[in-house]
């Protein structure tokens, strides 16, 4: 089964969903399959349950019990290639 | 791009040199001239401060500083506005991530959850990185030039 990464933000527009299509196309370049959706910070705590990663475009305040990145570096781009080697690891035999 | 894309960058939608000491006044300028074009609906300055103070957009790229606000369900038209203040506005760092942004450049996101403008979006982003494109898009002075080398660059 395809490793489900979340990536949130305060809306669930822009920003989150410009993270995880980079993501889903560096992640399919690296041949890793995941399935890569962007939700609101609203729906966060339900949809981090089950996820296998979450990426963060928002301050979140609570810990969830799943490993988290930080998007702002795909966004950018500084930084970007350490966090994605950290989130291939994380994802890779899900 | 699509032409609904290339659509949503406009010279009237570039507001170059504009004089705004901080945030708020951008934002109530930048409303002022959105709103009689028809782009947005008449509660955007309310949103778009609401939206910044809960989840602010400033980014400081490997380039020059940025800031995306965006706020939803007030665009009553997709478009991307583009403001150069005459000087830096401070922008709050998205995620937390960081310090305080000097944005030198405002990219206001009239995106809608439906309009599928993540493509236009990214390509931003992409430019954003490549600092002989960044030079020579802060030194339009004016906003056909801009638009014109944001399209010239994104395709």
């Amino acid at each position: 089964m395809a490793a489900r990464i979340i990536v949130a933000c305060g809306s669930g527009i822009a920003t989150s969903q410009m993270v995880a299509k980079k993501i889903d196309r560096l992640l399919r370049e690296k041949g890793v399959e995941a399935d890569v959706a962007a939700v609101t910070k609203e729906a966060l705590a339900e949809e981090a349950e089950g996820a296998d990663a979450y990426v963060a475009v928002v301050k979140t305040e609570e810990d969830y019990d799943v490993p988290t990145f930080n998007g702002v570096a795909f966004l950018t781009g500084i930084g970007e290639d350490e966090e994605l080697a950290r989130l291939v690891e994380a994802v890779r035999d899900k | 791009m699509r032409d609904a894309d290339r659509e949503l960058l406009r010279p009237e939608l570039v507001f170059l040199g504009m004089d705004a000491p901080d945030r708020a006044s951008l934002f109530s300028q930048l409303g002022a001239r959105l709103a009689p074009l028809g782009y947005v609906t008449p509660d955007w300055l309310e949103r778009i401060e609401e939206r910044e103070r809960a989840y602010p957009t400033g980014l400081a790229t490997a380039t020059v500083g940025i800031a995306l606000p965006h706020a939803d369900g007030c665009v009553a038209r997709p478009y991307i506005a583009i403001v150069r203040p005459l000087a830096p506005v401070a922008f709050e760092p998205m995620a937390g991530v960081g310090d305080t942004v000097e944005a030198e450049l405002v990219l206001n996101l009239g995106v809608t959850r439906e309009g599928g403008q993540v493509e236009v979006l990214q390509g931003l982003m992409n430019l954003f990185m490549q600092e002989d494109l960044v030079r020579r898009l802060m030194a339009q002075t004016t906003g056909e030039g801009m638009v014109s080398t944001l399209l010239e660059f994104l395709g």
